[in-house]
């Protein structure tokens, strides 16, 4: 990747915005990108609003923040109605279709993510992870095995093997979603 | 002592850091081996690392009570023979102040932290501001310099931490890295060196610790424990600590001094960059974060045929009155954004001359935009 790309994750709080922000910045830097990340997020845990924005180049970053971005990722019905139309021209709208009902008919890349967390990993906590294969899957700008390193340095080790099954279950509907 | 090559003690390479971490990391390489601080948003990421890493890296972590006695422990410190530092934001920074002329008075090296959020008083604590420029400089009473130094991105974070020590070891000053919310919390790559340039405090046994021949010398630095005769005091004092608080000789010289010492090396402390000048009728003058949206907006009016151009002030104090100058003679305008209701833009209108300087304040809590800058701009043609 050599042009400035912005990607924008959001959601509640709770729900791993910030560290899905954090994870593909650590690996996007791995890579030898440059990355820009800043996170907005209100005063309670959980359950408020969380947004986490990452600014990925090739070179070196003039302005960090994002303005126009080309990914959104919309994890909850009010991320999605906040964000979902600043996606700029030909941009990625994906959102979690067990939370949230698209307005936009175009929108077609929905997936049940938190669902999946639940009943394929029996473990809420990893669908940001899901999200992240998801984003590297359909986007094309991650290195796998760079993003599962970084995970793995991110994450408990006892955790370290759910997420990595995580990962890879996002990056291939990502990846598939591609395809289709 | 000149500045030494030293290899960096933090690994090198390329790393993702907040910039806040970022400056904890350039105090530690820097020599940093001191750290006193009260926690307070958006500042508390630098004392929460600080308190992880200082000390299995050979220094000392105090958690003090309140921001009086933190910077009052880094004074203590400084003078024991530790590179110190605190950082704070806001209201922090108010209770820091008289201590601040403390260590001007004392000519004590101490590094300060400033993350600026949205005053004043308590204000809107998790937002960004840059309005404390003038505090920094005039917060306490009576005459001093100090040294402000305004970094634009977490790489900065990181390069100028380490240079607000070099200057603060070799002047003898409180040196402030003036960060802004936006940048401390700003997640961004960094490129860390393999060496890194160093200065440390000179001294040399038996001389006067607080005077000079010249009116703008720095003194020998001893320490406590160091066998000297060591007197520091908040009063007038003579070249060895003797307070002096009668004489007018003494106060006259010593007070002069202490501002000639870094006014008369501003060529040698101040920096800044330039972006598109050579040809530019309209120069933006931005510092810190703003100065990134300020080259966004550049970038876009000279694609759009706008003969526009970028001035970014580095160093903020001492202010380069004389860098404006120069520059305004080659200028038809100059447009200076702020997070702060035009602090930066009284001090360049005072050296601009009959260049027209327009101010584009916001104090909303949030971060100037490029295409805020560009409508100034546009106006201004």
């Amino acid at each position: 990747m050599t042009e400035r790309k912005e990607i924008r994750l959001a959601g509640l709080g709770g729900q791993g915005v910030v560290l899905a922000g954090v994870l593909l910045g650590e690996a996007a830097v791995e890579q030898g990108l440059y990355a820009a990340g800043s996170n907005s997020y209100g005063a309670q845990a959980r359950g408020g609003g969380a947004r986490a924005d990452l600014v990925l180049d090739g070179q070196q970053i003039d302005y960090p923040h994002v303005q126009q971005p080309d990914l959104v990722v919309a994890m909850s019905q009010g991320a999605y109605d906040t964000y979902a139309s600043g996606v700029a021209e030909g941009g990625k709208v994906l959102f979690d279709s067990g939370l949230v009902e698209p307005k936009a008919p175009h929108d077609r890349y929905g997936a049940k993510v938190t669902a999946m967390a639940l009943e394929e990993f029996q473990n809420r906590q990893v669908a940001n992870v899901i999200w992240v294969g998801l984003v590297a899957g359909v986007t094309g700008w991650f290195q796998t095995e760079v993003l599962e390193r970084t995970l793995v340095r991110l994450v408990p080790e006892r955790f370290a093997e759910l997420n990595k099954a995580a990962l890879a279950k996002g990056l291939d509907m990502g990846r598939a979603w591609e395809v289709a | 002592m000149p500045l030494t090559t030293v290899t960096n003690p933090v690994k090198a390479g390329s790393r993702y850091l907040s910039g806040n971490d970022a400056a904890a990391e350039g105090a530690i390489a820097a020599g940093c081996r001191y750290y006193g601080g009260y926690p307070i948003t958006p500042s508390s990421e630098i004392m929460e690392y600080m308190s992880r890493e200082l000390v299995p890296r050979g220094g000392a972590f105090m958690q003090m009570e309140d921001e009086i006695a933190s910077i009052s422990s880094v004074v203590g410190a400084s003078w024991s023979g530790a590179k110190a530092m605190t950082a704070t934001s806001g209201p922090g920074l108010s209770l820091m102040q008289e201590c601040l002329g403390y260590a001007a008075f004392t000519e004590t090296p101490v590094v300060l932290v400033d993350v600026q959020r949205a005053g004043p008083c308590t204000g809107q604590a998790t937002k960004v501001g840059a309005g404390d420029i003038m505090a920094v400089k005039w917060g306490s009473h009576g005459d001093y310099q100090v040294v402000a130094l305004s970094p634009w991105s977490v790489q900065e974070m990181f390069s100028l931490t380490v240079e607000a020590f070099n200057l603060a070891e070799r002047l003898r000053v409180p040196a402030f890295l003036l960060a802004e919310e936006a940048t401390g919390h700003l997640r961004e790559r960094v490129d860390l060196p393999e060496t890194l340039e160093i200065y440390d405090r000179d001294y040399v046994p038996k001389q006067p610790p607080f005077g000079c021949d010249q009116a703008d010398g720095i003194p020998s630095m001893p320490g406590f424990g160091m066998g000297e005769n060591l007197l520091v005091t908040g009063s007038t004092h003579d070249q060895w600590g003797f307070r002096k608080t009668e004489g007018p000789a003494f106060h006259d010289s010593l007070v002069r001094r202490l501002s000639q010492k870094v006014l008369s090396r501003k060529a040698e402390i101040c920096r800044h960059e330039g972006y598109y000048l050579d040809d530019a009728e309209l120069v933006v003058v931005a510092y810190g974060f703003t100065a990134r949206a300020a080259l966004r907006a550049v970038r876009q009016a000279r694609q759009e045929g706008l003969a526009v151009g970028l001035l970014r002030l580095i160093t903020i104090w001492p202010f380069d009155d004389e860098l404006i100058t120069r520059v305004a003679e080659g200028a038809k305008g100059f447009l200076v954004p702020e997070m702060n209701l035009g602090q930066v833009d009284g001090l360049v209108r005072s050296a601009a001359g009959d260049t027209p300087v327009k101010s584009l304040t916001q104090v909303n809590g949030s971060t100037i935009s490029p295409a805020s800058i560009m409508a100034a701009l546009k106006e201004m043609r």
